[in-house]
């Protein structure tokens, strides 16, 4: 059974990327994995110590988000698995591509108003890593096929 | 030279009335000694007697050992701002003569005794020299040699010395800004930027300064005296008690009841949000708030289906501003009330009505920006997810809960009851600290992890920093130039030490602002009529914090919170910051203004 991974961060922006993944599992009867994947890395330039276990505070913020998005595709009929992990995208990306046998990535960009991390570079990454794990990549924005890249 | 007179005699005698005690502590030891009998008891009297005897050596200032001889001279130093002139040399000196009859320095309130076993017949020199300021003389001329002669005692009236830019005042100012933009532009980490600041000063002062005098800012020692102590212990404590109550999850629990009994009224919630975040940060730091409270709001806000940014922004708003109700709720205040002596119980009194008005001002300002998200409704969550938020939010461990609220009480019960009792808060801290350690007895070397050591090496460093530019004079400087504007006008001064420091904070770190502001408003304080009061401090206080909320990089609760809600969907970006933060800062700003003009 083929396996559709979709990495989100779990906002009004992604549902319509969430939307779109579980379209494509429905018609291809495939499992559907949702990732959340959280980078604490910005917190090593602050200035206090940080008391407070913010890794695991994050990973139930993306429990929750995942939760989110499980119960939109449960109700198009879709039954979907998730996946919370801490680190750079690109290596936890990676990491679970190999860990879950993916098939195909549907990679979301946010509009641009809210967009942290632009089309360019999510082409780019799609590019260098369909290339290296044999995966397909579709790049989405708002919903809607903008690239598809592998297999 | 009738009140000169007096107030000389007054410090004598002050000084005979302590060395009579001296006698009579010792005399009563020997006593006990004699009537006990039991060894221990005389081992431990002789040794409180000995540490005692230490302690007066150690305390007694340079220049108080007059009884011995025949003639005694005092005066004081002032700068240009009537500041007392702490360290300066000062010398009599036979005009006929190459040598110095005596030597004394002032002391740090700016007197200074000269005591001599003989005096010339016609005239004498006396010499006053400081570094960073010109050096002075006076000479007494027969007729006062004459009055000397005849009591004893002369009292000379105030010296005043003037300020001398040379080479280090611009080495130091500039040391002092390279500090300010390395810290404001994030090139070096702010405890980094403080120590390579300090570090070059003190090379300059050490090595430059043995080839040309003028290079010599300050020595070591006069840099580790610029170091609040109490300060740093209050810090400690607190961060160790921090550390256990936020394990337990008191605040997540809080948010999670926040949702459940406003049933949907997202306009009601982000009132009690508000309100619990306020809470939170008058009893922890703000960065510490907001990493508690930003998760479990994201979460809370897209169950309810509206952009969580509308809780969260507000949570951050009240953070900055609700910790200046009290002397532990902002870093700055900390700096304030161990720099003007304002207690626990002062802040509470003069700052807490003022802060509530300007909350309700902010929160109907809220209300206002974010009206069409309260307008949002949506069929809420399923069971699961409730539960999933409800788990999220549970309370870990409610033992050490109790026990951390137990010992917060007690520590807070310190700080209120202890000004009676000259009990400052940081041993309040440091006790509750321990108490806390002994009684959940966690892992010490994680609790000591706890402690924010770079928070308090940057402290530390800033503290030598700034003292630098007091050492040069640069702060006076200031000082006279917000004299010469403000004049006698206390309204005016309270009004430019609120807007000034409010926008200044909106881009510069606040600790090292409210730092640096410190000695300026200290010579305010002095210099105004009717700023004894400290109504200054306590506007520096709410310019600094309430200041933090104008821009996203104006403090480093904006700058986590954006760093969480970077993680999802929601970013904050500095526009959508800036929307609501600038009208909420110069709001409570006016009504942290209108609010001192009440009070004092």
């Amino acid at each position: 059974m083929v396996t559709i991974l979709c990495p989100t961060r779990g906002g009004k922006e992604s549902h319509p990327n969430q939307d779109f993944a579980v379209q494509l599992a429905k018609e291809r009867s495939a499992a559907l994995l949702f990732l959340y994947v959280s980078d604490i890395q910005f917190l090593k330039r602050a200035g206090p110590a940080i008391v407070v276990d913010i890794q695991e505070e994050m990973a139930e913020v993306g429990d929750f988000l995942l939760s989110m998005a499980q119960e939109r595709a449960e109700k198009a009929g879709v039954s979907a698995s998730t996946v919370v992990r801490s680190g750079l995208f690109r290596d936890v990306l990676c990491e679970v591509i190999a860990e879950n046998e993916i098939d195909t990535v549907v990679l979301g960009s946010a509009s641009q108003e809210s967009g942290l991390v632009s089309l360019e570079h999510l082409q780019q990454l799609s590019e260098e890593l369909s290339q290296e794990l044999d995966v397909k990549f579709i790049l989405l924005q708002d919903g809607i096929q903008v690239f598809s890249v592998g297999t | 030279m009738g009140r000169a007179d007096f107030l000389a005699k007054e410090r004598i005698s002050l000084i005979f009335q302590t060395r009579e005690k001296g006698k009579v502590v010792i005399v009563s030891g020997k006593r006990n000694q004699n009537r006990s009998g039991l060894l221990a008891i005389v081992f431990k009297v002789g040794f409180l007697i000995c540490v005692l005897v230490l302690c007066a050596q150690v305390f007694v200032e340079p220049g108080h050992a007059v009884g011995d001889h025949r003639y005694i001279l005092t005066g004081e130093l002032r700068d240009s701002l009537d500041q007392p002139v702490a360290g300066a040399k000062i010398a009599a000196w036979n005009t006929d003569q190459s040598e110095a009859l005596a030597e004394t320095e002032s002391r740090s309130d700016g007197s200074w005794s000269l005591s001599m076993d003989a005096i010339p017949d016609q005239s004498m020199e006396i010499r006053v020299e400081r570094s960073h300021y010109l050096p002075q003389s006076t000479t007494l001329d027969r007729a006062k040699m004459a009055d000397l002669r005849d009591s004893g005692l002369y009292y000379i009236e105030t010296i005043q010395l003037e300020r001398k830019i040379d080479t280090s005042f611009w080495i130091a100012t500039a040391v002092f800004l390279a500090v300010l933009l390395l810290i404001g532009f994030e090139f070096l980490h702010s405890a980094t930027a403080a120590l390579a600041g300090i570090s070059t000063l003190l090379l300059v002062s050490y090595i430059g300064g043995g080839y040309n005098p003028g290079l010599r800012i300050f020595s070591f020692e006069q840099a580790i005296g610029y170091i609040d102590w109490e300060v740093i212990f209050l810090l400690i404590g607190m961060m160790i008690i921090i550390a256990i109550l936020e394990g337990t999850g008191i605040f997540q629990w809080m948010a999670f009841q926040a949702y459940r009994l406003s049933r949907g009224r997202s306009w009601l919630l982000v009132i009690i949000l508000m309100a619990i975040t306020v809470v939170a940060s008058a009893l922890l730091d703000n960065f510490t708030t907001m990493l508690l409270m930003v998760p479990i709001s994201l979460q809370i806000g897209m169950a309810l289906g509206i952009n969580p940014l509308a809780l969260i922004i507000p949570e951050v708003l009240s953070s900055n501003v609700g910790g200046i109700s009290t002397l532990v709720g902002t870093p700055t205040n900390i700096l304030i009330g161990a720099n003007a002596g304002i207690g626990f119980n002062d802040f509470l009194a003069n700052q807490t009505v003022g802060v509530l008005i300007a909350l309700v001002v902010m929160g109907a300002y809220v209300l206002y920006h974010y009206r069409d998200e309260w307008k949002k409704r949506t069929g809420g969550i399923s069971p699961a997810l409730y539960a999933k938020l409800e788990q999220n939010a549970e309370i870990e461990n409610q033992g050490d809960l109790w026990k951390a609220m137990i010992v917060f009480g007690l520590v807070f019960m310190g700080f209120v009851l202890g000004e009676s009792v000259y009990l400052v808060p940081a041993i309040s801290a440091i006790a509750g600290a321990t108490i806390l350690l002994i009684w959940l007895n966690p892992d010490i070397n994680k609790m000591i992890m706890a402690v924010d050591w770079t928070t308090l090496v940057f402290f530390m460093a800033l503290f030598m920093v700034v003292g630098a530019i007091q050492e040069v004079g640069l702060i006076n400087f200031i000082a006279g130039w917000m004299s010469r504007i403000v004049g006698d006008n206390l309204t005016l001064g309270i009004f430019l030490v609120v807007f000034g420091v409010g926008t200044l904070s909106t881009v510069v770190a606040n600790i090292p602002l409210t730092a640096s502001m410190l000695p300026i408003v200290r010579i305010l304080t002095k210099s105004i009529p009717g700023a004894q009061s400290l109504v200054l401090y306590y506007a520096l206080s709410m310019g600094a914090a309430m200041g933090g909320n104008g821009f996203l990089i104006g403090g480093e609760a904006n700058l986590v919170t954006a760093g969480i809600t970077n993680q999802t969907d929601y970013p904050i970006s500095f526009k959508e910051f800036l929307k609501v933060g600038l009208p909420v800062t110069y709001l409570t700003l006016t009504v942290g203004f209108i609010w001192l003009l009440i009070r004092f």
